[in-house]
């Protein structure tokens, strides 16, 4: 009985004595819908393409940092996120990533932040260098630090999936909306596309 | 009743879920609207191309000029020549992967890679092949006059005096002496001699400086910024050249600016704006020739781009 299979039936009340309500048979019409619809999306996934083994990758040298896989993917906040290889950073207290190309003074505010979600943090290390951390909770994935890095700096922050997040959708939204082709299945064995070079 | 009541409950449940996950984190319209570029007053663009030379390399690194007013360009495993029309007259093989080049007053063809020198004749042959100065050391710059070599070391930021024969004469620019040393968030350092002494640029200050002889900073100019008299960035200037008299000529990276100074550190006139080079280019190298003509390699199109004054 198709009814069963709906995780509530289980534990449903007992049903009163005297036959089917119509009540009854409508909730048995949507719960054989709703299996038949189940079935046939299992049905697609079984026939999609072979995705096995492989998951979805940004490639840092292709991307524009456009904004969209802010906006596109199906999670919120998306499953993108800056990350930083820290050999590559200049450890520039003026860091363009963190500060507006035109802003008042070099300090912290608000007004001079170029991440619209304040996710990066200005760690001192010695003088005259800091390090750039990013909050991940925090990030949207919008890019717009990666492109006052990569524009004034060395480019050693870029976007990348984070696999802890992603859920590798057989479409990706974010690699279909990409107006620069940035995005590909990579094997899980490589999973990331991390620079390693200065911009 | 008690069917119903439970299955609103959930639905409920569900829709609030769904609903608190949106609130949480909510859209956010991605607009980077710090995109304005300082514009450029006409008026100050001095000069004008007139010619380019397309190399035709696959990679692109130096370019220094002779004696004689020939253009040379290092890339790939190469040094090509270029009469100053931009016709081809030669090249010589060289090891693969040049960072830069300069020309000796004997006509010696000076060529750096990240850890050495190789110095070739004029006519291609290998002379000499300098020690490695270790693993940490990134040549980006090379100055040769009658009585030394400088080599300007990114790695190490340092500055490094030796004699022909590349044996190491002096350690300049450390860090000491209320002098900050040099401060490179990236590999862009460069080094001319000047007037007995030196000029680098120190890119992570955002100035052009001049040494003394012995290393001492004498002199220097330049502040941070996108207004058209400074340097944007976090390290700008990435290279620069001499004209006679001491003026210096500048090129930058994110706003691709090549700009005139005169001998005082006061912007003269702009020689090219950023709207002559693509996105993304970074790193060009300057030299300038006996007619004051200011020579661009454009490392993304591989191009030499040269720039003459306007009448």
């Amino acid at each position: 009985m198709a009814g069963k299979l709906l995780p509530m039936a289980d534990d449903a009340p007992e049903q009163p004595q005297g036959g089917r309500t119509r009540r009854d048979f409508l909730l048995a019409g949507v719960r054989t819908g709703s299996v038949v619809a189940a079935g046939g999306l299992l049905t697609i996934l079984a026939k999609a393409p072979a995705a096995a083994g492989t998951v979805w990758q940004i490639d840092p040298d292709k991307c524009t940092q456009c904004g969209l896989c802010a906006t596109n993917c199906v999670l919120q906040p998306s499953a993108v996120k800056c990350v930083h290889t820290y050999a590559m950073c200049g450890y520039c207290k003026l860091c363009f990533g963190l500060l507006k190309d035109k802003r008042t003074g070099n300090t912290l505010s608000v007004e001079n932040s170029r991440c619209p979600t304040d996710a990066i943090k200005r760690v001192f290390v010695e003088d005259p260098y800091y390090e750039m951390h990013i909050e991940e909770n925090l990030c949207i994935g919008c890019g717009i630090c990666v492109k006052g890095c990569t524009r004034f700096g060395n480019g050693s922050m870029y976007l990348q999936i984070r696999h802890d997040r992603c859920v590798n959708c057989n479409e990706c939204g974010i690699a279909r909306a990409c107006p620069a082709g940035a995005i590909s299945r990579v094997s899980v064995k490589t999973p990331y596309k991390l620079k390693t070079r200065h911009a | 009743m008690d069917r119903i009541s439970r299955r609103a409950l959930l639905a409920a449940a569900a829709v609030a879920g769904l609903a608190g996950c949106r609130e949480r984190s909510p859209r956010v319209e991605v607009r980077d609207a710090d995109e304005a570029d300082t514009p450029i007053d006409p008026a100050l663009v001095k000069y004008r191309s007139t010619a380019v030379i397309e190399t035709g390399m696959a990679a692109t690194s130096g370019i220094a000029v002779s004696a004689n007013d020939a253009i040379l360009v290092a890339g790939d495993a190469e040094v090509r020549s270029y009469a100053p029309d931009g016709k081809r007259q030669g090249s010589i093989a060289v090891a693969p992967r040049p960072t830069c080049l300069a020309v000796g007053p004997d006509g010696a063809v000076y060529v750096a890679y990240a850890d050495r020198v190789r110095v070739y004749g004029g006519d291609g042959a290998l002379r000499s092949e300098w020690p490695s100065l270790g693993e940490r050391a990134e040549l980006t710059g090379l100055s040769v006059s009658r009585d030394d070599v400088l080599l300007a070391d990114a790695g190490g930021r340092r500055i490094l005096r030796c004699d022909h024969a590349g044996r190491e004469l002096a350690t300049l620019c450390a860090k000491g002496g209320g002098y900050p040393g040099l401060l490179l968030p990236s590999a862009y350092l460069s080094v001319r001699h000047f007037a007995g002494g030196f000029c680098v640029n120190n890119a992570g200050l955002h100035r052009i400086e001049r040494h003394a002889a012995d290393g001492k900073l004498t002199a220097s100019f330049g502040a941070e910024g996108l207004e058209v008299e400074r340097f944007c960035g976090c390290c700008n200037p990435t290279d620069f050249a001499l004209l006679p008299g001491g003026s210096v000529v500048t090129v930058e990276k994110g706003l691709v600016r090549i700009k005139e100074y005169r001998s005082d550190g006061k912007l003269a006139c702009v020689v090219a704006t950023p709207a002559e080079f693509v996105d993304g280019t970074a790193g060009v190298a300057l030299a300038v020739d006996g007619h004051r003509r200011v020579l661009a390699l454009d490392p993304k199109k591989k191009v030499v781009r040269i720039y003459e004054r306007k009448a």
